[in-house]
């Protein structure tokens, strides 16, 4: 099944369920997809429909009418393959005298999300400056696999949001649709995707906001909202979770999911965050970095053969010693609240749970890090 | 409806929009047609003595300039909030320099209001009289005055009577003069001047309108005293009244009475002088002008008006006005250079900032400043203490040598294509300076011909005073070239603002 059709059936699930929040956002992307000023026109009105219409009945007919239209254009358009973007080999930086990043090796594709993380100081924030340009690796080489005329060119399809962001000045929205008119959006179609870039990032309410107004999180959708009218092939956030509650971290990352995703503007993402969970449950690769160094998750020689639990518990280490010991146990480390217990390949969650009920240990906590970067902060 | 064109500006011409440049040029339009019109109001002439309407025109172009900036100050303030370059926005190459046109077209607009209003004032002055009719009566007013207050003619020096100091020589000149062989005495009203108008062309505004304004006609009137000739004397008299009547300048003058006054054949000596001024306005600050009019430095001690008068400083004075608006020598090149290479230096200074942050044009600007002046200290230490003295032209050569050194880092980094390193702060630099080089070569060779035409007698002088007297052109074809030299900059601009940051 083609990657749009796929997706198409997934928005019809959401619609079937009454799921219009998201089915909007869905209908959205779709119709940014279209690259069509007659859908963004169609996908506008309904919007400014909803708005006063929010509770009506109709809205599952106008999003059912306007999905199949959507789909019926778009499955006529040819879907753009995911390709590779950048290929970073052994870059080194040294950035200050007594910091090292790297040697890094990394290929982005289009379509994926690339989590970074690490603790602080850890050269996140400078594998991203070297992946936008901002740094000359001091040895290795990144290579950008895509067309460009110039640098400066180069650098305007390489869009990297810092972590403190700088203030925009004047309204909001005429900075988008300056954005959206210097990336060649036509005067007709500039307030239309305007609109339905903030109405996706959910800045509809937003407009007329000043930048001092807006609480950190609806500063980096704005953001967001700037960088998707630029029509980046990358995007590199710094900790874009940094300021939103749990919630929105969860929106935001599945809002860049489809993004990154999409069958006919596909882009790649790289994120830095400290929210591991909520990044390895998104991101197609996570790099970890420590001390400059780099440990892929998903690389077969950063694969440990080992199966790593962390749990909390009311026992004791010396007691949980002895009861798990039944399970071959190789280590048990207090790290902070939680305990990490290591134990050969072969034991599995299911082994581990078995043995916690015939030992009668109660679990307030449990997660197995076996393959989450998390291992790598508590190692 | 600024807003409307600024929002139809937003949607298809981003780059104007962001620059504001279509409100910023109606504003600039509209504010110097304004100063033209206060430039009008104020070139009112009044022959009646009684409105006086001069705003000191220095006082107005200081408030005219203030008021400029804070208007400069806003629009940097709506420009600075966006700014696509910066930001990676894509951009064409050629834009750079196309936004440097607008900033240069802004900073000229607000630059060159004292033109308007200088020539909103002589336009005004200009109506009064066609430049005919000023010519003709420049000369009869000139010719008039002879027998009004004129200035007496300096005697020869007596040499028998001159005492000679250690120092200095005492001269005393001799009471009388010697004219066909009569001789007159010293306040005859045969020693009498015709009024020089040229002092008002010649000395301050050049020399061009010299044929125009006024003609030696000392020696002709002093003709027809000599010969009796009363028709030519009551000719003049009779121009002048004329003249006179047709502005309703005061005056109780006929010219009988004023004939029977002056006119005293065959020695002029017993005659009294026609007060020029209209006797109410005595205590009128205005009557003392005549002072600067009239260059009453050699007058009799005893010297006393009759009854008779007529406002001839009024008179004058207007008439050096109206001259002074065809002569039009306050807008000569000079002027133009001076506000032309204003808005120039002050269009650079925005578009460096623009095309890099306010951090490094800051330091930029301390730093060029701070050794600005600490090469500068450094080189008249020099230049005073070293003998023998070192031609000024030298320290033209370090300051160039200077400039080729910031622009070789630049280019070599540029070149490189690592990191920009310090360039952030030298393009500021090279961006302020780089215009500075064509002038500084035009001084080392004016200083050159200058010190080369005082050591031998050449023709070096002349070509020496050409350079002097175009550099008002040259500081303007210099301008140009600095121009159609940032068209092809702005590209290495654009190729160097790809360059990594560290």
């Amino acid at each position: 099944m083609r990657l749009f059709q796929k997706q198409f059936e997934e928005v019809k699930e959401l619609l079937h369920f009454g799921n219009y929040s998201q089915v909007i956002k869905r209908v959205i992307d779709f119709t940014l997809d279209t690259e069509n000023v007659k859908f963004y026109k169609a996908t506008n009105a309904f919007l400014n429909w909803y708005d006063s219409n929010e509770t009506s009945p109709q809205v599952k007919e106008q999003l059912s009418v306007l999905l199949e239209k959507l789909h019926e254009f778009l499955s006529q358009k040819e879907q753009v393959p995911n390709e590779l973007l950048i290929s970073v080999k052994n870059v080194i930086k040294k950035y200050h005298s007594d910091f090292t990043l790297g040697p890094i090796n990394l290929n982005i594709n289009t379509g994926e999300i690339i989590g970074l993380v690490g603790e602080n100081g850890n050269g996140k924030t400078t594998l991203l400056r070297s992946l936008c340009k901002e740094l000359h690796p001091t040895s290795g080489d990144v290579f950008f696999l895509f067309n460009y005329d110039s640098d400066y060119d180069l650098r305007t399809k390489l869009v990297y949001i810092p972590q403190r962001t700088a203030t925009w000045r004047g309204s909001m929205y005429e900075n988008l649709q300056f954005t959206a008119s210097c990336y060649g959006y036509k005067p007709e179609e500039n307030y239309l995707v305007v609109d339905l870039v903030m109405t996706r990032l959910g800045l509809r309410k937003f407009r007329s906001y000043k930048w001092n107004g807006l609480s950190s999180g609806y500063k980096m959708r704005f953001e967001l909202a700037r960088m998707l009218l630029r029509k980046p092939q990358i995007l590199l956030i710094d900790e874009p979770l940094a300021n939103l509650d749990i919630l929105a971290q969860q929106t935001v990352l599945d809002d860049f999911k489809h993004i990154a995703n999409s069958p006919f503007r596909p882009i790649a993402i790289v994120l830095s965050s400290q929210q591991l969970y909520e990044v390895e449950k998104t991101s197609s690769q996570v790099v970890f970095l420590k001390n400059g160094l780099q440990r892929n998750l998903t690389e077969e020689d950063s694969e440990e053969k080992q199966f790593i639990v962390e749990f909390e518990t009311t026992e004791t280490i010396s007691v949980l010693n002895e009861k798990l010991n039944t399970l071959h146990l190789i280590s048990l480390e207090q790290n902070g609240g939680t305990l990490i217990a290591t134990f050969p390949n072969d034991v599995t969650i299911t082994t581990f749970m078995k043995a916690c009920i015939n030992e009668q240990i109660e679990l307030n906590y449990l997660r197995n890090i076996s393959n989450s970067t998390r291992r790598f902060f508590v190692k | 409806m600024f807003k409307k064109i600024q929002n139809h500006l937003l949607l298809k011409y981003p780059l104007l929009w962001n620059t504001k440049f279509v409100p910023m040029l109606v504003i600039g339009s509209v504010l110097n047609i304004i100063y033209f019109g206060i430039g009008y109001t104020n070139g009112i002439i009044d022959f009646s003595g009684k409105i006086d309407l001069d705003i000191e025109q220095d006082s107005f172009l200081i408030f005219g300039a203030f008021f400029n900036s804070i208007l400069l100050i806003i629009w940097l303030i709506y420009y600075v909030r966006n700014n696509s370059f910066s930001s990676f926005y894509t951009k064409k190459p050629n834009s750079l320099f196309y936004e440097y046109l607008q900033i240069f077209i802004i900073c000229l607009l607000f630059s060159v209001f004292p033109l308007f209003y200088i020539i909103g004032k002589q336009e005004h002055q200009k109506s009064y009289l066609s430049k005919s009719e000023l010519e003709k009566n420049l000369k009869i007013i000139s010719k008039a005055d002879f027998f009004i207050d004129g200035e007496y003619e300096t005697t020869a020096i007596d040499t028998a009577k001159s005492v000679e100091h250690d120092d200095y020589t005492e001269t005393v000149n001799y009471d009388y003069i010697v004219y066909n062989g009569e001789i007159y005495n010293q306040y005859s009203l045969l020693n009498r001047k015709t009024f020089y108008f040229d002092n008002y062309t010649q000395y301050y505004y050049g020399s061009d309108y010299r044929d125009a304004a006024t003609i030696n006609n000392d020696s002709l009137i002093r003709t027809y005293l000599y010969s009796n000739n009363k028709t030519e004397v009551k000719k003049i008299m009779s121009d002048y009244l004329k003249v006179v009547h047709k502005h309703n300048i005061k005056t109780n003058l006929t010219v009988e009475n004023w004939f029977k006054t002056v006119y005293h054949y065959p020695k002029f000596e017993n005659y009294r002088t026609i007060r020029p001024y209209f006797k109410q306005k005595e205590t009128n600050r205005d009557v003392n002008e005549y002072n600067t009019y009239g260059y009453q430095y050699y007058s009799p001690s005893n010297k006393e008006y009759s009854n008779l008068f007529v406002d001839q400083n009024l008179l004058i004075k207007n008439y050096i006005k109206i001259l002074k608006a065809y002569t039009n020598k306050n807008i000569d090149k000079d002027v133009v250079a001076i506000i032309l290479f204003f808005a120039f230096s002050l269009s650079l200074l925005i578009f460096s900032f623009r095309v890099t942050c306010f951090k490094k044009w800051l330091i930029a600007l301390l730093s060029t400043g701070f050794f600005s002046l600490l090469i500068g200290l450094i080189c008249a230490l020099i230049y005073e203490n070293v003998q023998p003295r070192i031609p000024e032209y030298y320290f033209v050569f370090l300051a160039i040598l200077l400039v080729l050194c910031n622009a070789t880092y630049l280019f070599v980094t540029i070149s490189k294509n690592t990191t920009k390193k310090h360039t952030e702060i030298s393009l500021n630099i090279f961006i302020w300076s780089f215009s500075f080089v064509l002038l500084a070569v035009y001084f080392i060779i004016a200083d050159f011909l200058h010190i080369y035409s005082r050591d031998e007698s050449n023709d070096l002088d002349t070509v020496f005073y050409a350079f002097q007297n175009n550099l008002g052109y040259f500081v303007m074809v210099n301008i140009f070239i600095s121009i159609v030299f940032l068209y092809f900059f702005s590209k290495t601009i654009y190729k160097w603002k790809g360059i990594s940051e560290h």
